[in-house]
């Protein structure tokens, strides 16, 4: 009879074996192997309690305390207030390309005025740009939103930038709900909804936020909790999106 | 799962620019990526620096996080990389390397002379700490943690064989430290 291998033994005591029916059957017949079993889970069970220094609950933040003056220097040149989206309006510009497609495919399909291009794109085709338009458009304002209500130290907070950034996507934000709204998608809509007076709300901000004013601003936007459908909203269009790579589904 | 797909919404958020959702995957993994650090380096202030060192190297390069895995695997290869790295850098800068293959050279203590528990518990500590760095990571996230060879093998990079490897090598190394002090306990 073939005595069994201590790896296997090892493997055997942490249920990680091949054939462990055959293992135990081995060790219920065989004296020798069922010692050298014993022998290291004797071992084994005995090592209980693992020597590691104590870390508590506020050990993350601590880590991040040390750890945030770091980063920008690794990653941005300068710390910026809202990201810069050098990009996002030749986004929106295509979306608003894609709705004016629709509409005039839908009303007058034999007119030449649409570039050829965008007119031969698939319903699907169209539909995946308009899910990655208003994906990257949460994920945009959602940080947006972090920012304020991350802001930290005592001073108030220049919202010059703010107001810009909202501005931009109070625009981008209008056309999308326009196109949820007329594709009927109805969560969709009331959530760009909510988020339009939102972003409203800070494109009219004041050039300088006080401390008073951005922790009412905070508090308005918690009680929304605009934050998190915003996070959520985000997250199922990603979803979405990538479901349409692969398999085109029903509307926005 | 909730905490994977948060992590998810987060990392997204991150890689658009939001460097403040980088605090909450650090708040939320820092003690985590502490005890691997701590488990491969054996030293605590090696470990605080690789904690630093891995969550600097992960948001530099969140970009190449592909969101479908779990970040929290993704940390934790990336701090398994990092910790080895301190201990190659820290055993090249001592004068006298350990040998590869290395016996237990600790004396076995007189039966009668061992309190049993704080002994015991002293003896698992040098025991543990002769491992190699991924005997030890590997051992401890099976015998500890209860992680599976296959979560193991993608938390730390290398194969499921060469887990498995290792945590053969790390058993019988425990074996032949704890086994005498064992037997000369319970008499
Ligand atoms: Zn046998």
């Amino acid at each position: 009879m073939k005595h069994l291998k201590e790896e296997q033994l090892v493997l055997h005591y942490y249920g990680e074996g091949e054939d462990p029916a055959g293992i135990t059957a081995h060790l219920m017949d065989c004296e020798d192997c069922r010692q050298a079993f014993a022998r290291f889970e004797s071992v084994l069970n005995a090592v209980a309690e693992e020597p590691l220094p104590e870390r508590d609950e506020a050990y993350g933040a601590e880590v991040w305390r040390r750890l945030a003056p770091r980063l920008p220097e690794t990653v941005k040149p300068e710390w910026s207030f809202f990201p810069r989206w050098s990009w996002a309006p030749a986004m929106t510009a295509a979306v608003a390309l894609l709705v004016t497609v629709a509409f005039f495919a839908g009303r007058a399909s034999n007119e030449r005025r649409v570039p050829p291009a965008v007119a031969s794109a698939s319903p699907a085709e169209r539909e995946r740009v308009l899910l990655i338009a208003v994906g990257d458009h949460l994920d945009r304002s959602q940080v947006m939103l972090m920012e304020i209500v991350n802001a930290r130290g005592g001073r108030a907070l220049d919202m010059s930038d703010g107001r810009a950034a909202a501005e931009d996507l109070l625009d981008a934000n209008r056309l999308y709900r326009q196109t949820a709204a007329s594709s009927g998608d109805e969560t969709v809509t009331s959530m760009l909804d909510e988020l339009e007076r939102v972003l409203l709300e800070i494109a009219h901000s004041p050039d300088a936020l006080s401390r008073k004013d951005l922790d009412g601003l905070r508090e308005r936007l918690e009680a929304k909790g605009i934050l998190f459908k915003v996070r959520v909203a985000g997250t199922r269009i990603r979803d979405r999106e990538r479901g349409e790579a692969s398999a085109p589904k029903n509307n926005l | 799962m909730e905490a994977i797909e948060d992590d998810a919404a987060i990392v997204a958020v991150v890689k658009a620019g939001g460097e403040s959702a980088y605090r909450t995957l650090v708040e939320r993994h820092g003690r985590n990526v502490f005890r691997l650090a701590f488990r491969m380096t054996q030293n605590e202030q090696d470990a605080e620096d690789v904690v630093q060192e891995t969550f600097l190297r992960a948001y530099r390069n969140i970009g190449s996080f592909r969101v479908e895995s779990s970040f929290g695997t993704w940390l934790y290869r990336i701090a398994a990389n990092c910790s080895l790295d301190f201990v190659r850098a820290r055993e090249r800068r001592r004068t006298n390397p350990m040998p590869e293959t290395d016996v237990f050279p600790a004396p076995h203590p007189e039966p009668e002379r061992l309190a049993y528990s704080g002994e015991l518990r002293d003896r698992i500590a040098s025991a543990l700490g002769e491992l190699s760095p991924m005997e030890r990571a590997a051992f401890s996230l099976r015998h500890f943690d209860g992680l599976s060879i296959d979560e193991i093998s993608r938390r730390l990079g290398p194969s499921g064989g060469a887990i498995k490897n290792s945590i053969f090598r790390a058993a019988t190394k425990l074996r032949q430290a704890l086994e005498p002090v064992l037997s000369g306990a319970t008499r």
